[in-house]
């Protein structure tokens, strides 16, 4: 098995059946993965803000993966592309904690949640497993071999779904 | 294990060399030579054959070769030489694993740098005069750690139980099973070290846990960076986001939700940059 890094800001799709996309320390940002069991290929992809409004409107042109509102119906499209099914989409949701005390604020963590649950309802997916919110850092690996996630929460040990 | 036995382990770590120090005072003063921090830099043949190295890196994009810090000084100003001294400094003592944080190699130099980068964008907002002060303190305000680290690790399960089910933020946690934080321990170290008052404060204080210490800004700016830096993840280990959040501070610099995404944006859209900076200690 060889581990890849995938950047903040970024996505990447994979069919080799060795490889393990990892998205390290998720904070508020978000983690989605896409999995086709069919094909055994899949991506990851990480955002670190919920949307891009109009000051930003350039830089969601160049980096369409850094906000959720952009990211993911781009990353959805580019698994299309890459020969993913949508009926066999397995969808896995991982990030957006937030700092005690922020529960009450409109704070990043929130919305990010709020805008990956609203992009992925546009897109007419569900996930199928979520571990988001909360003041925990988390760390994801997809195996693309298997279509397992791993989701590690800091200080609290490794869920596989 | 008592209290001052692990301040006894502030001898173990690397010291910043007396010149980054005297460097950092010479800058407090607005009216300052740059010729005479240029030659004080240039007495220490480490930091300046790393500043050369940088300077002339993809991260400051100059058209020409800069061959001398007298050059190097007059082409980027003093502040960005300054951040480069202590980053040269620092690396060192903050580029290694620190498990007991569940930090891997170059975890926590990654969060020192981001940290101090942040503050000094957000110092730079504010037009505060003291800059590279409020680099500096980002960039070591988690210092305490190195010297915690094994006492963390073997306390490790209470200070879980703490912050989990009982709701304390990392650092009080520190302090229940320890007996002292890493903000205190990283305070008495900059003392050691011979930092400014003001410096040894914001270090100590970068939690913010003292109410008197939202009053100082330079304070409230590097507690402001550190909790970006954590809520975005980088270089976090387990201690990432048990910290407490005051909205108070953020509309106190200035800051909405929108502000503070503006803020990421624009460290967002230099990362490869940064990033190559931060990989190349």
């Amino acid at each position: 098995m060889k581990e890849t890094l995938v950047d903040v800001s970024d996505m990447r799709l994979s069919d080799d059946g060795e490889e393990v996309l990892v998205a390290p320390s998720l904070g508020s940002c978000i983690a989605v993965t896409l999995y086709d069991e069919g094909v055994k290929a899949g991506g990851v992809m990480i955002f670190m803000l919920p949307c891009a409004d109009e000051m930003a409107f350039k830089q969601a042109a160049e980096f369409p993966y850094m906000f959720g509102d952009t990211g993911i119906p781009a990353f959805f499209e580019a698994a299309l592309a890459f020969g993913l099914d949508k009926s066999r989409l397995k969808v896995v949701v991982v990030g957006g904690g937030q700092m005690m005390g922020q529960e009450g604020y409109d704070n990043l963590g929130g919305r990010n949640v709020q805008i990956v649950q609203k992009a992925i309802k546009n897109l007419g997916l569900c996930a199928s497993h979520q571990s988001v919110g909360g003041r925990v850092n988390r760390t994801l690996k997809l195996e693309i071999g298997s279509g397992h996630a791993y989701i590690k929460v800091a200080g609290q040990g490794t869920a596989k779904v | 294990m008592t209290v001052e036995q692990i301040i006894n382990d502030i001898d173990h770590l690397e010291p910043i060399p007396a010149v980054a120090n005297q460097i950092l005072e010479l800058t407090q003063n607005p009216d300052v030579n740059i010729g005479d921090v240029a030659a004080l830099i240039t007495h220490d043949a480490a930091i300046t054959a790393n500043i050369l190295k940088t300077v002339n890196s993809a991260y400051f994009g100059l058209k020409r070769k800069i061959e001398s810090v007298q050059d190097a000084v007059v082409m980027l100003g003093l502040n960005p030489i300054v951040e480069l001294v202590f980053m040269q400094t620092s690396a060192s003592n903050l580029k290694k694993a620190y498990v007991g944080y569940d930090l891997e190699e170059g975890d926590l130099w990654r969060h020192s740098a981001v940290s101090a980068i942040l503050a000094r964008m957000i110092a730079q907002k504010q037009e505060m005069q003291n800059v590279n002060r409020v680099f500096t303190a980002a960039l070591l305000k988690d210092i305490g750690k190195v010297v915690l680290n094994q006492y963390v690790r073997d306390g490790f399960k209470d200070i879980q139980y703490l912050v989990h089910e009982q709701h304390y933020s990392f650092k009080a946690a520190e302090e229940e099973v320890i007996g002292i934080g890493h903000d205190e321990l990283g305070g008495l170290v900059a003392e050691k070290w011979n930092f400014s008052n003001q410096l040894a404060y914001i270090i100590r204080h970068h939690h913010l846990t003292d109410p008197k210490a939202d009053k100082d800004l330079e304070t409230c700016v590097v507690y402001l960076a550190d909790v970006i830096c954590s809520s975005m993840g980088i270089g976090a280990g387990s201690d990432g986001l048990a910290y407490h959040f005051i909205q108070a501070v953020m509309e106190r610099l200035g800051y909405d939700q929108n502000g503070i995404e503006a803020l990421i944006l624009a460290y967002a859209i230099k990362k490869k940059e940064i990033d190559a900076l931060i990989d190349a200690y």
